[in-house]
């Protein structure tokens, strides 16, 4: 009996037959592929929604819009170029308050996470400001640093700074103790660890701090143009708001949100080439 | 002449958490020749770990020396290659990056130290796995990488805390047979510990088994075995009688340390 399976198997490699439940399931390639497509149908059918929502069921234009009105009051304001002045504003602030605050961030977590002194001193106050609601700053900021970029600058990196820094922080300090003692074994200098081992160890986490900022910084943008200001995607939706204009408010708000998945897209794909050992990992599964 | 590895009276005392010492490596002294391959057999919790971590310098002992060549260890040292427990690759590296990461840190350009390398996963069985990550790796296999990461450094004495305790049994038998192989080829001064006796009684010249609390040698028995041995060795009767005795050392040292 057992003979007779052992024939069988080693039959089956010598003709390189592949077991039909094998055969038919579907490859990983191709499941990738339905979930894409899934949700593809699944933005494309919120669009319709969207769209007949706006054009037979709110018809009031202050309560709601429909997509077609919103696409063409977004192509009339890019011919008039006003909405490429109202992007760059708003794309300006964000990238350097985002750029400071990630660089700040990613900074003073890892040195809070190698230094026991930077960690007592920094712990109380970055515990304070992390869970404060830091958007009311925003008067202040304006007092300070007047009503134009340098205000929103600020709103922005505060907003954006604490959790990219705690993420910074316990990614350090989740490094594996074994690897720490390979590094020892092998006579690593303290750069050395920091270089090869702690960096790797932390990426993945500074990685989600940068998403969660992404998220903070876009909100600071709007919050940044809420108050006194002149120009900016925020400004547009502020302004539009009190004049009662929904479409350009839903415009506004597209924006930010394309904003924020392109954004996050970049940052998939820097992880991917940051980090490959952990897409290997994924696609293992 | 003196031995390649001399232990000297080496005790080891941890805190508790009242921070009172305790002593976990009583005294201990052995001497290891040069190209011997000696086991450590014991409890868990007995100190072995602490004892071979002492003898890396990864940590330090408060009494007694550690030498090698007659020359006193103070901290790790190219002397000595680890081989460890755990799983210990770095999961970011590819196999090959894992395996010159010694000798990267000594400064060596990938031009040198790529070929070592590549050579090194010949040895262990691993020539077309050089650009996998660990993560894709069975635990066999990561353990052969970690195996060749402590040789490519070169080192006079391999330092092995229990590398094939996570594996299955066949795997485990197939990895012991290799490591011989590549003993005999590289010719190194091993200390091996386990807690599996015939582990220990198939690898070993001679095996040490520790006592528990404190840690302390309570046997040195010296393995007749001719070289080269096969796996099937393990199944003869003189092959299982000193297990046996080991065996009941072991059980002896433990009833009465659970007396104590
Ligand atoms: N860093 C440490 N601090 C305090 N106690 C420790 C530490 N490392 C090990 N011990 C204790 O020392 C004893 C021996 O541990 P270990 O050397 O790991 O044993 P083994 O490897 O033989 O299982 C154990 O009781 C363990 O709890
Ligand atoms: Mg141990």
């Amino acid at each position: 009996m057992s003979q007779a399976t052992a024939e069988d198997v080693s039959a089956r490699q010598a003709a390189s037959v592949i077991p039909a439940a094998l055969r038919d399931a579907p490859t990983p390639a191709q499941l990738a592929w339905v979930s894409r497509r899934r949700a593809f149908m699944s933005v494309i059918g919120g669009l319709i929604l969207w769209e007949i929502v706006g054009r037979y069921i709110v018809t009031n234009p202050i309560l709601f819009s429909p997509l077609s009105k919103v696409l063409e009051i977004g192509w009339k304001m890019t011919l008039s170029g006003e909405l490429a002045r109202h992007f760059g504003v708003s794309a300006l602030e964000f990238a350097l308050g985002f750029l400071l605050s990630a660089v700040v961030g990613i900074a003073l977590g890892f040195a809070m996470a190698t230094s026991r002194r930077t960690q007592d001193i920094l712990d109380p106050w970055v515990s304070f400001f992390y869970s404060s609601p830091l958007v009311a700053l925003m008067p202040f900021f304006l007092l300070i640093f007047g009503v134009g970029l340098a205000s929103k600058v600020a709103i922005v990196f505060v907003i954006a700074v604490f959790p990219i820094l705690l993420n910074a922080f316990v990614g350090i300090r989740s490094a594996d103790p074994h690897l720490l003692e390979v590094a020892k074994a092998f006579n690593c200098t303290r750069q050395q660890v920091f270089v090869k081992i702690l960096l790797p160890a932390a990426l993945p986490f500074v990685i989600v701090g940068l998403r969660l900022g992404i998220g903070r910084a876009l909100t600071g943008v709007v919050v940044g143009e809420l108050f006194a200001s002149r120009a900016g995607v925020g400004y547009l939706i502020t302004a539009a708001g009190q004049s009662f204009d929904t479409a350009t408010v839903f415009l506004g708000v597209l924006i930010f949100s394309i904003m924020g998945v392109v954004l996050m897209e970049m940052l998939k794909w820097l992880e991917n080439y940051l980090a490959p050992w952990r897409k290997n990992v994924t696609e293992m599964r | 002449m003196v031995a390649k590895l001399q232990v000297q009276n080496l005790s080891k005392y941890f805190l508790t958490r009242d921070g009172e010492p305790r002593k976990v490596l009583d005294k201990i002294s052995l001497d290891i020749e040069e190209n011997e391959f000696v086991c450590i057999v014991g409890a868990s919790g007995c100190g072995k770990t602490t004892f071979i971590r002492s003898i890396g310098g990864l940590i330090p002992a408060e009494e007694g020396d550690v030498r090698i060549d007659g020359k006193r260890v103070e901290g790790p040292g190219g002397d000595r290659g680890f081989v460890f427990q755990h799983d210990s690759l770095l999961p970011w590296r590819t196999v090959l990056d894992n395996v010159i990461f010694g000798l990267e840190v000594r400064g060596m350009r990938p031009s040198q130290s790529h070929p070592l390398g590549m050579s090194l996963l010949k040895l262990v069985g691993l020539s077309s796995f050089e650009n996998h990550y660990p993560s894709e790796l069975s635990g066999g296999m990561r353990q052969r990488v970690n195996l060749a990461r402590a040789l490519a450094i070169d080192p006079d004495v391999l330092l092995m805390d229990e590398p094939f305790a996570a594996l299955d049994a066949q795997t485990r038998e197939i990895m012991q047979r290799e490591l011989l192989k590549i003993w005999a080829e590289k010719r190194k001064t091993v200390l091996f510990i386990t807690h599996q006796i015939d582990e220990a009684v198939y690898l070993a010249d001679r095996v040490l088994v520790f006592s528990s609390r404190p840690g302390r040698v309570a046997a040195d028995i010296r393995i007749p075995f001719a070289r080269p041995r096969e796996l099937s060795l393990k199944r003869t009767p003189e092959f299982l009688k000193i297990v046996d005795d080991i065996w009941s050392l072991i059980e002896q040292e433990v009833v009465a340390s659970m007396a104590a």
